[in-house]
């Protein structure tokens, strides 16, 4: 496995079939016009990927796969976030909002940034409020609210709430207790 | 470094009372002695019952050894404060001018020298609390606007700002990389456009260069509107504020060390 070995750039170039794994069915090829569920990294290099004409049925170029928009993306959920963007739960996805910068860079999406934006100023600012209150995270919406937070929002949620509660320790504090 | 995220993004309250108590302060001394020269002060000779402006946490110290009186600064009068708090009400969009360390001094004066207050020091304590909460929700209420280029904090004191800094450094980091996120695709759409005027073929390969060049374009163009930010600030007197958190922030683009913290968790 060496750079600079020529065996080896030729044996990259070896046509690989039978990728069926990727759809859990080790040793088939992957059939034409079959949904299957990959990641976004792969996803994303197949689908700029262009299959070379002279190898397909097809006159233009086509790329290998079309990605189908997923559920977090598609019109009914993102109509959702513009009605009411506290209730949207979010929780599902560790990394929403990393998910969404990767799905704009690749579509080019401003209209979605825009709208995913003001989602997480509205959130983060109901994040801030509840983060300052020390017993009211608990009750109804809240809680709710608080339960459909992404990875980014909790870890927000904590920093935040730490700095308050730091603040307010110190301001407690009397000079004669030793510090 | 090894220490806590926390600890190296921002300040600890300690750390700013301990900033605070470098604001000189007029003391009011008991009794006449020799001054001498400190590493970080100097304190001058002292004459029983003649004003001398010395650092709080040295007036401390001779307070807390009865050598001197502390007087009051005028900010912590009674009739001052109620002023302050009447203006606050009536200018919900601006904060009203307060010592940069108001709360920190604050406290650090009614802890140790509640017998030098001329009015009564729980309608100082509870006045305080007020234009503290009342500044609070105005804060929290300016952070609904929050956008990824910059925030405006005038007035707002340093332990204020450092209350909210966690929070705004992150949102508004996150934001910044959304915004990037698209602003890099534009910037591709546009380098295709030249691309199909001048050259009709276009292979895998040129794109890819481009959008190299591109990436690096967008980065300076992003810098280049964060320093418009910054120098479009206004020219208010705690601007000092508003550069420090975007300094801050700017930091922290480089290294991408909240991410790193945030897989392991």
């Amino acid at each position: 496995m060496s750079y600079y070995d020529i065996d080896d750039i030729i044996a990259d170039g070896q046509v690989c079939h039978g990728l069926g794994y990727l759809n859990g069915q080790p040793g088939e090829p992957i059939k034409e016009n079959v949904k299957i569920e990959l990641p976004l990294w792969l996803a994303q290099i197949l689908a700029t990927q262009l299959i070379d004409p002279s190898q397909s049925s097809q006159e233009e170029a086509q790329p290998i796969l079309k990605l189908i928009e997923p559920e977090f993306f598609s019109k009914q959920f993102l109509n959702f976030i513009k009605s009411n963007s506290y209730k949207t739960n979010l929780s599902p996805y560790l990394f929403y909002y990393k998910l969404v910068c990767k799905w704009a860079n690749m579509y080019n999406d401003t209209e979605l940034v825009d709208l995913i934006s003001k989602m997480l100023v509205d959130r983060a600012s109901e994040i801030n409020d509840l983060s300052f209150k020390l017993n009211d995270q608990f009750t109804g919406n809240n809680q709710e609210f608080l339960n459909g937070l992404d990875g980014f929002e909790k870890a927000l949620f904590k920093t935040s709430h730490a700095s308050f509660k730091d603040l307010k320790n110190w301001l407690r504090t009397s000079p004669n207790s030793a510090s | 470094m090894s220490l806590p995220k926390q600890l190296r993004d921002t300040f600890t309250p300690k750390e700013i009372s301990f900033l605070a108590e470098q604001e000189p302060i007029m003391i009011l001394p008991r009794y006449s002695m020799h001054g001498t020269t400190l590493i970080s002060a100097k304190l001058p000779n002292l004459r029983a019952l003649h004003r001398e402006s010395i650092p709080i946490w040295l007036a401390l110290i001779l307070k807390r050894q009865d050598k001197c009186n502390i007087v009051i600064p005028d900010w912590l009068q009674l009739s001052y404060l109620q002023q302050k708090y009447e203006d606050e009400i009536q200018n919900p969009n601006k904060f009203s001018k307060l010592p940069w360390h108001w709360i920190t001094i604050s406290k650090l004066l009614l802890d140790s020298a509640v017998d030098d207050f001329m009015d009564p020091v729980y309608e100082i304590r509870s006045l305080i609390q007020d234009l503290r909460e009342v500044r609070l929700l105005k804060a929290r209420r300016g952070l609904k606007e929050l956008n990824e280029v910059y925030l405006q904090l005038d007035g707002l004191s340093l332990i204020e700002i450092n209350e909210v800094r966690p929070f705004v450094l992150k949102v508004m980091n996150q934001l910044r990389k959304l915004k990037e996120s698209s602003k890099i695709g534009e910037q591709e759409m546009y380098g295709d456009d030249t691309e199909i005027g001048g050259d009709t073929v276009m292979s895998q390969d040129v794109d890819d260069d481009y959008a190299g060049v591109q990436i690096n374009d967008s980065v300076g163009i992003n810098h280049g509107s964060n320093s418009a930010g910054r120098s479009g600030a206004g020219n208010s007197y705690l601007n000092d504020s508003h550069t420090r958190v975007q300094g801050d922030s700017m930091e922290d683009d480089d290294s991408d060390s909240d991410d790193d913290i945030y897989r392991k968790d």
